[in-house]
């Protein structure tokens, strides 16, 4: 469901914390509200499930105004997920997950089976969560209830506000890529208030920057990263941001395909190996085993001053790897680390794909130069 | 002036009067108790109705400071204005023991954290279902703690209803002491010590079976 905002407006007596917002959120796309705070992306959040009631303008639902339902009516159709998470205490997190459909009168055979693929979609183990209590609970673990509890109705819509804003980072940044593969199974209409910029670009098909109750620019995540329209966006994006340009962007793009392994045996020699990389015409030459999986790599270099008989597995150097789900800046991370300008690509179970390498990657970042400088 | 002989003679002898005075203890004590629950729960939830925090606060301040008064200050007061009799007793201790019904009841809702209320709202629950869903279940403990003082209080208290007529086990022991009669004064006292052990007791394990299991286990530190 799409949803478009019509010169919206909440003022607080002569304050507007939302000044004549329109815009539209397109359906199935994760859109982030972000800003400052008191720039009112959570008010114009809270304005859609009228939390928050609006002094002016409306709110279209696939062109319809949200004035049509009731208040109870629209929220049990809408996703709720908050950074306070709000799990209720005195339920298990079956019952919490229930909450929803029950009030829609769902039978309770279809809210186990609801419950249990909801769990199981937010990475928690089915029996050993379902009955324990929310105290039972780590900080990761409550977050994922919160997100299947929004999920519990199957809406067509979520709003999220800063729903990993508690979380420890390196919690934070697992539940984040969680949350994109959910989305990419789900594919739910979700608006995402954050104030952080690396979530938001992280997590954002489209961003939306507020500032003092207006929208700054509302783009593709890409656009804004390589376009920012004025100087406060830039501010916002931080001195790094063709780095974190470089998060959004997945390795799968840009696997080069064609020779560059041989089948590593018990009984492989240097010789063979010096043979293959001169019929390549290759420095160096990626190793795998029979069923394909990488094991290491060997350079010319290092073969140099090695008898042709000795065995090809002792002269052998582990190698970085990524997957085609990584993106661009871990990719370059690992090739610093290993001291390489071409890093492999493997599948989940260490298979080889295809290399990567750093050359691309700095094509790309050349397009995130500031326009002035182009 | 006191043997265990003599008391054990007292009790078999005067049996069926100790009862009279028993039932009579435990009217006053049931009745005013359960008026008190009643309208102590009511007060304590419409003043912490959302927009209406502030007279929650106002409530929870006087009730908090009430707690203070003693009770036969309270008996005083309503002798004052409505004499002698049973009628004026019941009605003393239903005041008195309001004080921890509605002070626990109001500081249990206002207590449930505003994230939990705000996810139950946005979720989709009417105002009542927030109430009888999420903020009650959440404050039981509070409640329950309440209600429970409230009959230790009302059992104890009961016993000074005779000085206004009211009768009860308090009289044997009004009588005990007036004659220094010491085995009088533990023929009533013992009654009113064994009554209000059970009933808090008693409490205590409803307490148990009732409060969600979810909140007890939040109150014991997690391993």
């Amino acid at each position: 469901m799409g949803i478009e905002l019509v010169n919206l407006e909440k003022k607080y007596g002569d304050f507007a914390a939302v000044d004549g917002l329109s815009m539209q959120f397109e359906e199935k796309k994760l859109s982030i509200l972000i800003g400052p705070s008191g720039c009112g992306k959570t008010t114009t959040l809270k304005m859609i499930n009228r939390l928050i009631e609006r002094t002016g303008g409306d709110i279209l639902f696939n062109g319809e105004s949200i004035d049509t339902k009731n208040p109870i009516t629209l929220r049990r159709g809408i996703g709720y997920a908050i950074q306070e998470i709000g799990l209720f205490e005195h339920m298990s997190v079956y019952e919490n997950i229930a909450v929803v459909p029950r009030l829609l009168k769902w039978t309770e055979g279809d809210i186990r089976e609801r419950v249990e693929s909801l769990l199981d979609l937010v990475n928690l183990d089915v029996e050993e969560t379902m009955f324990k209590y929310p105290a039972q609970l780590s900080g990761g673990q409550k977050q994922r209830v919160g997100v299947a509890r929004s999920l519990a109705a199957n809406p067509d819509i979520i709003l999220m506000d800063e729903p990993f804003g508690a979380i420890d980072p390196i919690n934070r940044e697992k539940l984040q890529d969680a949350f994109l593969e959910i989305q990419e199974q789900i594919q739910k209409t979700i608006l995402f208030v954050t104030h952080d910029i690396r979530e938001a670009i992280k997590l954002g098909d489209r961003i939306a920057i507020f500032d003092r109750g207006k929208l700054v620019q509302y783009d593709d995540t890409l656009e804004i990263v390589n376009n920012p329209a004025n100087e406060f966006v830039e501010d916002l994006l931080g001195a790094d941001r063709a780095l974190k340009g470089l998060e959004i962007i997945r390795v799968k793009e840009f696997i080069r395909k064609g020779e560059f392994t041989m089948v590593l045996l018990a009984d492989s020699k240097v010789g063979e190996a010096r043979e293959k990389m001169k019929s390549m015409g290759r420095e160096f030459v990626y190793l795998v085993n029979p069923k394909e999986r990488l094991v290491g790599y060997v350079t010319q270099k290092d073969l140099l001053k090695t008898p042709d008989n000795f065995l090809l597995k002792d002269r052998l150097k582990p190698t970085e790897s990524v997957q085609p789900f990584s993106n661009l800046l871990e990719t370059v991370t690992r090739m610093m680390t290993g001291g390489v300008t071409t890093c492999p690509v493997v599948d989940a179970h260490d298979r080889f794909i295809g290399v990567v390498r750093l050359k691309q990657i700095f094509d790309v970042m050349g397009s995130y130069q500031p326009a002035e400088e182009d | 002036m006191f043997s265990v002989a003599g008391l054990g003679a007292f009790f078999v002898e005067r049996f069926s009067y100790i009862m009279e005075k028993m039932a009579e203890h435990l009217f006053i004590f049931i009745v005013s108790w359960i008026a008190a629950v009643a309208v102590g729960l009511l007060i304590g939830i419409i003043v912490t109705r959302p927009g209406k925090e502030k007279v929650g606060q106002v409530i929870l301040a006087i009730t908090g400071a009430a707690q203070a008064v003693p009770s036969i200050a309270v008996i005083a007061l309503v002798f004052l204005f409505m004499g002698i009799g049973p009628l004026p007793a019941l009605f003393s201790l239903f005041l008195y023991s309001l004080v921890p019904i509605v002070f626990n009841t109001a500081s249990g809702l206002l207590n449930v954290s505003p994230a939990v209320k705000e996810a139950a709202k946005g979720m989709g629950l009417t105002p009542l279902q927030i109430l009888f869903k999420i903020e009650i279940p959440n404050s039981i403990p509070a409640i329950l703690s309440g209600v429970r003082t409230a009959a230790i209080i009302n059992i104890g208290t009961a016993t000074i209803a005779p000085a206004i007529g009211a009768g009860g086990l308090g009289e044997i022991i009004f009588i005990g002491l007036r004659l220094m009669d010491g085995v009088r004064i533990m023929a009533g006292a013992i009654p009113v010590a064994i009554l209000a052990i059970l009933v808090d007791f008693g409490l205590g394990f409803v307490e148990r079976w009732v409060n969600p299991k979810g909140l007890q286990i939040s109150k014991t530190p997690r391993t």
